[in-house]
């Protein structure tokens, strides 16, 4: 009877319990659906790593996209007062890239040595004068010289010298002359 | 003879690299040790089928270390029961009275052990009493109860000396009879 046996039967159901737990077979295709499993899986990894990466690049574009559109505004102010009217006989400022460096202190860092030292290497009026030639320079110390009732009467005077020199043949004009018209020939037409 | 699945992992790998043939051959050897190891632990198809899959994905990253490997039998078992452990939610609450008096009975009318011990009550007390026990014996006897692993594989994973497995082993096993004794006792005697 088991009932007076109970130690063998609680041994037996608990055997028999433990082949039970080890549980069943796995379903058949299992290296299949493994090996699929792990490809796929592969596959979404690398697309994932892919996705960070093109993060990474697009951040880095982003932060020289912004570094680019600042950096211009800094020297665009000297730029932008030497485009102003400038007397011609200035010249463009010669680049102070050597020179720069020693006056600022040595703890800045080379970024900003950098920034300052490059725009003195723009001219500072565009298009960049020409070397004035020797008659542009006699009317330059002409003009400086005279006055304004000097200028008025140099130019009348060099208005009424033109119309006296100048020379105009005398127009002819010949005389109107008409025939009258011939009847031979009046009648031939006919 | 080739079967079919043989046939669809031939083809499935021939469009990879060496250490896809590697996998497929590794995959043939070791899905099954891998799946019941998951199962042991998490009790469930499904879930035991996807801890496959992410031990195997494990293994194809590693493949730079397939050569430092020595025993890749247990380090897959390694690997497989980390990533189970990792995936163990708590057993569900099995009414312990219900599936008790479900056995009980089942004793009572002459059942055979092999059917008490296959119907799901028995199943579902002794998961409980299996979770009832201290850790370190209760992962023993997971792992033993594979049937796959032998003592000195179990104690690779386990990362403890051979003999002491066999201790927890033994230990695990008297505290499960002495609890079911108890249990089937208690009601056997109302």
């Amino acid at each position: 009877m088991r009932d007076d046996e109970p130690d063998s039967f609680v041994d037996e159901l608990l055997e028999a319990s433990l082949r039970q737990y080890r549980g069943e077979e796995p379903r058949s295709g299992l290296e299949t659906r493994i090996l699929a499993g792990v490809r796929t899986r592969a596959r979404v990894a690398r697309f994932r790593w892919l996705g960070w990466a093109a993060a990474v690049c697009a951040g880095i574009l982003a932060v020289i996209a912004l570094t680019l559109h600042f950096a211009p505004t800094r020297f665009r102010q000297p730029t932008s007062s030497a485009s102003l009217p400038q007397p011609a006989t200035t010249r463009p400022a010669p680049p102070m890239v050597s020179r720069a460096q020693p006056l600022l202190s040595p703890r800045r860092p080379a970024r900003e040595v950098r920034r300052v030292a490059a725009p003195p290497s723009r001219p500072e009026q565009f298009p960049t004068p020409l070397v004035l030639t020797e008659q542009e320079k006699l009317l330059l110390t002409y003009l400086d010289k005279a006055t304004e009732p000097d200028l008025v009467a140099g130019t009348s005077q060099t208005e009424e010298a033109s119309f006296s020199d100048l020379e105009i043949p005398r127009i002819k004009i010949a005389g109107l002359e008409i025939k009258p018209l011939d009847d031979s020939q009046s009648e031939q037409e006919k | 003879m080739i079967d079919a699945g043989q046939v669809i992992l031939s083809e499935s790998v021939s469009t990879t690299d060496a250490s896809g043939d590697e996998l497929e051959a590794t995959v043939r050897e070791q899905a099954r040790l891998v799946y019941k190891i998951a199962y042991s632990v998490l009790r469930n198809h499904h879930d035991a089928e996807d801890v496959a899959q992410e031990t195997f994905l494990r293994f194809l990253r590693h493949r730079k270390h397939w050569a430092e490997i020595r025993d890749r039998r247990a380090w897959l078992a390694t690997v497989a029961w980390r990533v189970a452990l990792d995936r163990k939610r708590m057993p569900a609450e099995v009414a312990l009275e219900q599936a008790v008096e479900v056995v009980s009975k089942l004793r009572a009318d002459g059942a055979p052990v092999d059917e008490i011990a296959a119907s799901r009550q028995m199943m579902s007390l002794l998961e409980r009493l299996v979770s009832s026990l201290p850790r370190d014996l209760g992962e023993a006897l997971t792992l033993s109860a594979t049937e796959e692993l032998t003592s000195a594989e179990i104690s690779q994973v386990l990362g403890i000396p051979e003999g002491s497995v066999r201790t927890r082993l033994l230990r695990a096993r008297g505290i499960l009879r002495e609890k079911l004794a108890a249990l089937l006792e208690h009601k056997h005697a109302r």
